[in-house]
């Protein structure tokens, strides 16, 4: 038995006409060196340091202009684990429901929200959505199981909840999936449905999403913070939005103030906004997941870039940092 | 499907003709331990061959009246891992229920060669650890197949073994290519359940097994037997939609007869 090839061979980049709310273009359109461009392709496929990746979509100018998936051609049209991007999704929907007052303010406390919960947990009725946006609601997992014990729980707030306090929320950042989920559940009772099906309302219709699942707990109640499922051209369209402050085919999906609010530096020991890694040496902002999801924003250059990868691989040398480190600033310099 | 069914007859046929010419009456029970090496691609995944020891145990019980029967039980684990892993190996159970019963198709001096149908469940459990933190992946088959064996007996009562397997038809199960959850719950009765349902039927396309064995048998105390016995398996398992499991494993083992 023998090795097969782990990605297919290049055949260049030119983005696929589709009926899905996109534009493409050609690099030179654009304002993007194709040469350069030719080049990440190149090294993206070559190289073993990205076995992770499954697909690279370039947008600039709102235009498709560069697109490959490197392991499977039918991934274009695959809904996939994007894995902590989920995250930033929670994001965006919080500004939504802020804006449509079914939250109050950053402020409120969950305790307020959902105060049966906090019966058995008055120790944390001072967490509030800002220490979860911002993953200092001083809450630890409670053991190494933990995030396999969340996704099975029968009563996900209540185990979030029942995890150890490291110290008061606003201190200590812990990066984790339980955070979101708290926010998730405030989303839910506010709005008497779960997130999924406000996100289906306020952001995946409106920006013409129409495959994607989301996954709950046993309770119903979505995960914040994981577990969302997009196709990558889906996700280009939630960069593209970000990236135009809200707005989607002249529709203002979400308060610009709020894009301007979320994508900002809160967590300054971490390059943290509220779900977005902050990347201030390129100047862009980023909504990451496990293994290498990426939808990466340079507002500057007009550009998103999404990168897909395998979601559930626990390699050492995931997708990210390489990405990030190399093939990225290759990406942005290839803009004039 | 229409020549398999044919040759399916023709070997009941053939042995409903033998039956009654006689083998000496016995029933043998064989305990033993094999080191294996396995092999295997789960092209659901990474078409990379993953490969490792495999420790197994197994049992037979041979009936021999007129109808040579014998029944087979093995459990094999193992480690397995390609050159990419980094963080951790994967990890692979087998599971090996079958049941032959052989006709005596030729019998001449020391040798006797017997032919019959043969039932197979088998089971493949992997976890491949560095590649997918979350899934299982599993083949599963329920097979009907054909069986031959030779018996070659030496001198002072040892005697030689071959068996030959081969799987006509039968169905198999498969984890689905793109799976839309994010954790398998690995509980023993949730395992269970994946494993062995949406059983697909198909014949050489989708549930091929080749298994080949030798042993050597040779009286020690008593009515006890040792048995030093090596296998060679191929199987590969396809459900309509994905792509194929394929293993390979080859053993050598040791055993006693009592």
């Amino acid at each position: 038995m023998e090795d097969e090839p782990f990605k297919l061979s290049y055949e260049g980049f030119t983005p696929h006409s589709l009926q899905d709310g996109w534009s493409v273009s050609s690099p030179e359109s654009e304002g993007l060196s194709r040469q350069r461009l030719d080049q990440v392709f190149r090294v993206a496929y070559r190289e073993d340091r990205f076995r992770l990746l499954r697909s690279i979509t370039i947008v600039r100018n709102g235009r498709i202009v560069a697109e490959s998936y490197l392991y499977d051609p039918q991934d274009i049209d695959r809904i996939q684990n994007v894995k902590s991007v989920t995250k930033t999704f929670t994001s965006i929907l919080t500004g939504i429901a802020l804006q449509r007052k079914y939250l109050d303010s950053l402020s409120q406390p969950f305790s307020v929200i959902y105060p049966e919960y906090f019966v058995n947990h008055a120790d944390k009725k001072q967490i509030t959505l800002q220490h979860a946006l911002t993953m200092r609601t001083g809450l630890q997992y409670g053991d190494e199981d933990h995030h396999y014990k969340f996704r099975f729980s029968e009563n996900v707030i209540d185990y979030i909840l029942s995890s150890p306090l490291n110290g008061p929320p606003d201190g200590q950042f812990f990066y984790s999936d339980d955070n979101p989920t708290l926010v998730s559940y405030a989303i839910q009772r506010t709005y008497g449905k779960p997130m999924s099906e406000f996100a289906n309302d306020v952001l995946f219709k409106p920006l013409g999403i129409t495959e994607w699942k989301w996954e709950s707990a046993n309770d119903g109640i979505n995960f914040g913070g994981s577990n969302l499922y997009l196709k990558p051209r889906d996700m280009a369209k939630f960069g593209q939005m970000l990236l135009q402050n809200g707005r989607w085919q002249g529709q203002q999906i979400v308060d610009s103030a709020w894009i301007a609010e979320t994508t900002k530096t809160h967590v300054p020991e971490a390059g943290y906004g509220y779900y977005f890694w902050i990347l201030r040496d390129l100047a862009a902002y980023q909504a990451a997941g496990h293994g290498g999801q990426s939808i990466i924003v340079v507002p500057q250059k007009n550009l998103v870039v999404v990168v897909t990868a395998w979601p559930y691989m626990t390699d050492t040398g995931w997708l990210r940092d390489n990405f990030e480190g190399t093939l990225l600033k290759e990406v942005i310099a290839a803009c004039n | 499907m229409r020549g398999v069914l044919s040759l399916l007859v023709l070997v009941f046929q053939s042995a409903v003709g033998l039956y009654g010419q006689g083998l000496s009456n016995s029933t043998n029970h064989t305990l033993g331990y094999s080191l294996g090496f396995v092999q295997a691609k789960e092209e659901n995944l990474v078409p990379k061959v993953h490969s490792g020891a495999m420790h197994s145990l197994t049992y037979s019980m041979e009936m021999m009246n007129d109808v040579y029967h014998c029944l087979e039980f093995q459990l094999g684990y193992g480690s397995l891992s390609t050159a990419i892993d980094q963080d951790a190996g994967s990890m692979n159970a087998q599971l090996m229920l079958g049941y032959s019963c052989n006709f005596k198709m030729y019998e001449r001096n020391t040798l006797t060669y017997c032919l019959g149908p043969k039932i197979s469940y088998t089971s493949s459990l992997s976890e491949y650890q560095t590649w997918d933190e979350a899934h299982a992946y599993w083949g599963t088959s329920l097979s009907l197949g054909a069986s031959s064996v030779v018996f070659v007996e030496l001198e002072s009562n040892q005697s030689l073994v071959m068996h030959l397997d081969l799987s006509l038809l039968g169905f198999s199960a498969r984890p689905d290519q793109h799976r839309l959850y994010s954790n398998e719950h690995w509980t023993f009765s949730n395992i269970m359940t994946i494993m062995n349902r949406d059983y697909r039927f198909g014949v050489w396309n989708n549930t091929f097994q080749l298994k080949a064995s030798a042993e050597y048998r040779t009286p020690v105390a008593g009515s006890s037997t040792l048995v030093l016995f090596s296998s060679l398996y191929y199987s590969r398992l396809k459900a309509d939609a994905g792509n194929p499991l394929r293993e390979i494993i080859s053993r050598i083992g040791i055993g006693v007869g009592l």
